[in-house]
């Protein structure tokens, strides 16, 4: 057996490992088939070639690249575009206006795509233009841009979700559910946040611009119908008990490949672009869970799960401060760590901590991913970072930081929330 | 101009992603169809959960090779982004032989299974009773195939250490962001690499 000493080494294993820059699944397999080799020999590396095949014939995985496909498909085929202008008609009366069109136009296309770096990159695209006409200030741009767009991963079908159901067992559809509340609290935080300083220094939000023509607005507004209709039709077959999250992704796929051809962007070179783009991801993902699933077996095996926990109980501190606890060191790790690999990486030791707190694997599942959108956006490796900072295309990162900050805050505010009202996610 | 060797892998690579990509699409019509037939007329396609999971074997192996020529295995560049040019040189190249280390051990395991596959002639215990060597002599070639990439990668990136480290970065140092946000932002046809 190892020790809670041995699972440290372990971890800063990897960590070293990670920082001389090895691929994120190579990692994880060095160091899982190091202690496999050092504490069992040949007999805990046998098994390697059975799990791979069962991880690759995994059903609950198979959502993975057909969600990716669906949510390329509407990215490529314009769906973007279109329901940010027509949003952007009903946002601009709030105060902080078409700031407000960044988080809505977010949410919703979080509800079509499990990615956020899919959604600062299609979202910035459209609005960074557009608040240039009108003198809005940079920083709360961007900043609503990159935070906005971490509601992807939380907002269903989120694939950060589907993995970390796969890997605990816990049942990908009450995960989903459980997703929704959580992610239009936090969308409304951001939207919140942006009226209140927008109220204290009106120069945030530019000048006010007069609205569309009301013909006009109503003619636009059937632009949000493909977004509702494709999550109406995943979600609520899924919670209807109509399909399976894998078979709700199937139907999406092709609800999204009629929606584009009614718009008349389906064509090959678009096809194939989101084929081999949607290969990649998946794939890419199928080798860190590979790696993953494997580790996970290995510490399993080591009995480092049951030694967390019971070094845990031991500390003897109260819920609060060990949840204060979590979210510091899920702070620090996401400053520097991928935020897939640093979901990934923590389950199996942190689950047996949260399980000992009386929390549930449903609500942990929303926790952690809320983990990661903060990791997407902080300093120095948030990739939402840079990916807005990029669209932006002129300027210094710094802004995006600067512009962050707030909704920061907010993200920090919803998982305290649900920490005390855990009753919220179902 | 990259080696002809690296051109055809990546030829190769490509058509066999585009492969499996296509039979995400197929598998996606399918499930459609099982599902308006099963809620709808009460008649179901069978197995098509099992044909997912072949799918699934489809994409995580012919898909992995493209995915490594295209830099898209994610590594984290945060700390040795510092590191003088000479040493991030020899870092990727590390990366990479490491990587094909992790695929030969893979297309090793893959190998003992499907050996055993074939020794008991096994057959899914499923409506479908599908042959179970089919998919899975898929699978190891598109794993073989992986690890074949790496080691002309590692191979390649090896002779480049002593000629030419500003082209590992290019060619094997993590993509910018910029890369990552054109492929969602370009509209037209990108061809990665090269």
């Amino acid at each position: 057996m190892l020790g809670i000493e041995g699972a440290a080494i372990g971890f800063a294993l990897l960590l070293f490992l990670l920082f001389i820059g090895l691929h994120i699944a190579s990692s994880l397999f060095l160091v899982s088939l190091l202690g496999a080799w050092l504490f069992f020999g040949d007999a805990m590396i046998r098994p390697f070639g059975t799990m791979m095949w069962g991880t690759l014939n995994n059903f609950l995985l198979v959502a993975i690249p057909l969600f990716v496909f669906m949510g390329e498909v509407l990215v490529r085929g314009g769906v973007t575009e279109r329901m940010y202008r027509a949003l952007s008609d009903w946002t601009r009366p709030l105060p902080g206006g078409l700031l407000h069109t960044n988080i809505a136009a977010s949410t919703i296309f979080a509800a079509i795509s499990g990615s956020s770096v899919a959604t600062a990159a299609t979202i910035g695209t459209v609005a960074f233009p557009t608040f240039r006409q009108h003198d809005y200030d940079e920083a709360w741009v961007a900043g609503s841009v990159a935070s906005g767009a971490t509601l992807g991963i939380l907002i269903p079908p989120s694939i950060n979700l589907i993995i970390y159901g796969a890997i605990t067992n816990t049942s990908i559809g009450a995960l989903f559910a459980a997703g929704i509340l959580p992610g239009i609290l936090l969308a409304l935080c951001f939207m919140g946040i942006i009226i209140v300083a927008c109220l204290r220094n009106p120069r945030i939000a530019g000048r006010t611009q007069p609205l569309a023509p009301w013909s006009e607005r109503r003619r636009r507004l059937v632009d949000l119908l493909p977004p509702l209709v494709i999550f109406v039709l995943v979600m609520g077959s899924i919670y209807l008990g109509f399909a399976t999250p894998t078979e709700a992704a199937g139907v999406g796929v092709v609800a999204a490949l009629i929606l584009t051809g009614f718009y008349r962007s389906l064509n090959w070179a678009m096809l194939r672009e989101a084929m081999l783009s949607t290969v990649k991801t998946t794939a890419m993902t199928l080798l860190i869970l590979i790696a993953a699933f494997y580790l996970n077996f290995i510490l399993g095996v080591l009995g480092v799960p049951a030694q967390v926990s019971s070094f845990v109980s031991d500390l003897d501190v109260s819920p609060f401060v060990m949840m204060a606890l979590l979210v510091a060191l899920y702070l620090v790790l996401g400053c520097f760590l991928d935020a897939l690999a640093m979901m990934i990486a923590t389950i199996p030791v942190v689950m047996p901590v949260v399980a000992h707190l009386g929390y549930d694997s449903i609500w942990f599942g929303i926790f952690l991913v809320m983990m990661c959108e903060l990791a997407l956006i902080t300093p120095p490796v948030g990739m939402n970072l840079y990916v807005t900072q990029s669209v932006r295309g002129r300027g210094h990162v710094g802004t995006v930081i600067a512009g962050v900050l707030p909704f920061l805050g907010c993200i920090l505010f919803v998982v305290g929330l649900i920490s005390v009202f855990p009753g919220i996610l179902i | 101009m990259d080696p002809a060797i690296l051109r055809v892998t990546r030829k190769v690579a490509t058509m066999l992603a585009l492969g499996a990509g296509m039979a995400v699409a197929v598998l996606a019509l399918l499930i459609t169809v099982d599902i308006v037939g099963r809620d709808g007329f009460g008649v179901s396609l069978q197995g098509t959960d099992e044909l997912g999971g072949y799918v699934l074997a489809f994409v995580g192996s012919l898909g992995m090779a493209l995915t490594l020529l295209d830099r898209a295995h994610p590594r984290i560049d945060i700390f040795f982004r510092v590191f003088p040019a000479g040493l991030r040189a020899v870092l990727h190249v590390l990366a990479l032989a490491v990587m094909a280390g992790f695929a030969l051990f893979m297309t090793w395991q893959a190998l003992s299974e499907f050996r055993q596959t074939v020794r008991f002639g096994a057959i899914t215990n499923t409506p479908l009773q599908t042959p179970l060597w089919v998919p899975q002599i898929v699978w190891l070639a598109g794993t073989a195939f992986f690890a074949l990439t790496a080691c002309i990668l590692m191979v390649h990136g090896l002779l480049l250490l002593r000629r030419d480290r500003a082209r590992i970065e290019r060619l094997y140092g993590p993509p910018t962001v910029e890369e990552e946000v054109a492929s969602y932002t370009e509209t037209e046809t990108r061809h990665a690499g090269d």
